[in-house]
């Protein structure tokens, strides 16, 4: 036993000596691109290999690049969020969807108003699919067709989701042409977004339903999930809430 | 004596003008006499004979496809109809309760035809105030004039004539407007709207909504195919296939109606909160005589020996 520790000395001084220079000698390009790889290793308290990354961990040159992942997505956000179409399957619904709660209700409990249209086996979900602009565009403003409706009372705006078909009647959502412009900010991966222009067209009348939306987004992906409540004050729906709930992946325009 | 009896009288003409002029402010009436305003105009669509008796044959389609439901829940023979159909259940369940509720708003709509058209044909409510204010500052200045010239002459007996001028003028103005006949027609209106012009009335119509959307919508989707299913023919069904054909054209038209209610709540009580509409023509009565009486007295006294002050 005693006498193996020289060669373990000698071989762990070898192998930091080697790495000191590996890393001496690597670009920065290098080390960013790697750094995702070896992140859960140096922050994973279970890692083997303490006395190895230990040097370098201790570099604050070095150590930045590789805690820090790279934030494509940080700052204003102008593009395109895409819309994943909602779907249930086995009971979970997933992707984007609507639901509207009755006078009294909550956001999370209900009661909702159950949609017989909905393709879901839990009717309280209304599934959300992407309309001919493929989402919702940050920076623009995506207003409904006029006419607004045809003449069964179905919205016919259709771009950033397609019409969704409740109680017999198709709601339609679109900007308000007077409203703002739906403006959408990103800090750390958190998501806040202007959408107080947010109007839907159903059965003949328009409702506002717009908010300032809440959610997050992946840095590196543009994954990005956005929700948000909107209460209607008068008019034939006074005291539902609207709960909307988009999820996809974000695109810079250009 | 004389003048006496004179300055009393301006001073009494000057307390009605002011009581007069003050009453739209003492009553709120140029905030409410508008909401009225936009209440009634705001009705108009569906106080006419044709959409009551539409929406009328809306409630008797429903009425019709409810009937056939109890046939196609024997049809299908689900012994958990009332849970795999829960919407189409409480369509059935509650239809009777719909039925009722919906029936009688609509019966108070259709008596009161008649009632919101005498009512319309009265001056546009925004002006109301006015009626009021005009003659008041008028009578006020009539009031002031007869007291600084005092009537020892022709010339100076002229407020004391556009006092009396006024005064009659109050009086005749409910004739003219036929408010005698009118207003307690809107108060009858008034009456009978108040049980339906409230903020739970409206949220029960609401929820009417969702249990004819609902149940429509679960019948068209779910029990239908169902019973298709069985080997049924749908054409043995009209009642639903019509209910389910025209719930659209409800839809469109049950929405506006709940929400020129709901958005007119509170317009209606503003308009309840003033005084009854029978009070009305004697708010304008009432203060003509008075003043045209002073004037009277005023003038009649115009041969004694005057006191000029």
């Amino acid at each position: 036993m005693s006498s193996s520790h020289p060669t373990l000395r000698l071989a762990i001084g070898a192998i930091a000596a080697l790495s000191l220079v590996g890393a001496a000698c690597g670009d920065d390009e290098t080390t960013s691109t790697t750094a995702p790889v070896t992140q859960p290793d140096v922050t994973d308290p279970s890692s083997t290999e303490p006395s190895v990354t230990e040097p370098m961990a201790t570099d604050p040159a070095s150590t930045t690049p590789l805690t820090e992942p790279m934030n494509l997505f940080e700052g204003e956000l102008v593009g395109l969020f895409a819309i994943a179409a909602g779907q249930c399957v086995d009971g979970t619904v997933t992707g984007s969807w609507f639901q509207m709660v009755q006078p009294g209700g909550t956001a999370d409990a209900g009661p909702y108003v159950p949609n017989g249209d909905s393709a879901c086996a839990d009717t309280n979900y209304s599934l959300l699919s992407p309309g001919m602009a493929a989402g919702l565009r940050s920076g623009e403003l995506q207003v409904a067709p006029d006419p607004a409706f045809d003449e069964s009372g179905n919205g016919l705006a259709a771009d950033i989701f397609a019409p969704v078909p409740f109680f017999g009647v198709a709601f339609a959502g679109a900007m308000d042409a007077g409203g703002p412009t739906p403006a959408v900010t990103a800090a750390d991966g958190e998501l806040n977004a202007d959408l107080t222009a947010f109007t839907a067209y159903y059965g003949g009348g328009t409702f506002n339903q717009g908010a300032v939306a809440t959610g997050t987004i992946d840095p590196m992906t543009g994954e990005y999930v956005l929700e948000w409540t909107s209460l209607i004050s008068g008019g034939s729906f006074d005291g539902f809430t609207g709960v909307w709930h988009l999820e996809g992946v974000f695109t810079p325009a250009g | 004596m004389t003048a006496r009896v004179q300055r009393l009288a301006a001073i009494a003409a000057i307390v009605i003008g002011v009581g007069v002029a003050a009453a739209p402010a003492a009553f709120q009436m140029f905030s409410r006499a508008p909401e009225g305003g936009t209440m009634m105009d705001e009705f108009e669509p569906y106080m006419s004979a044709d959409v009551i008796s539409e929406f009328r044959s809306y409630l008797a389609t429903i009425e019709t496809a409810t009937d056939e439901l109890a046939t196609v829940r024997s049809a299908v023979g689900d012994p958990n109809f009332d849970t795999a159909y829960v919407s189409v259940a409480q369509l059935e369940a509650q239809w009777p309760t719909v039925k009722a509720d919906m029936t009688d708003l609509l019966d108070r709509m259709d008596r009161n035809l008649d009632n919101y058209a005498a009512v319309t044909a009265l001056p546009p409510f925004p002006m109301f105030p006015w009626f009021f204010v005009v003659p008041g500052v008028l009578i006020i200045a009539g009031g002031v004039w007869a007291l600084r010239r005092g009537t020892s002459s022709p010339v100076r007996r002229a407020p004391w004539y556009l006092v009396a001028a006024l005064g009659l003028g109050m009086v005749a103005a409910p004739a003219m407007f036929q408010m005698f006949s009118r207003a307690p027609q809107g108060a009858e209106m008034i009456d009978d709207f108040r049980p339906m012009m409230t903020v739970e009335r409206v949220r029960d119509v609401q929820s009417y909504f969702i249990t004819l959307g609902g149940g429509e919508s679960q019948l068209r989707a779910s029990l239908m195919p169902a019973l298709e299913a069985t080997g049924a023919d749908l054409a043995d069904y009209p009642g639903i296939a019509a209910f389910s054909s025209a719930w659209p054209a409800m839809l469109q038209d049950f929405n506006p109606m709940i929400a020129t209610m709901r958005d007119n709540v509170d317009n209606f009580q503003a308009v309840d909160a003033l005084p009854s509409f029978d009070l009305f023509p004697w708010f304008f009565v009432a203060p003509g005589v008075i003043v045209a009486a002073m004037a009277a007295i005023a003038v009649r006294r115009r041969a004694d020996p005057i006191t000029q002050e």
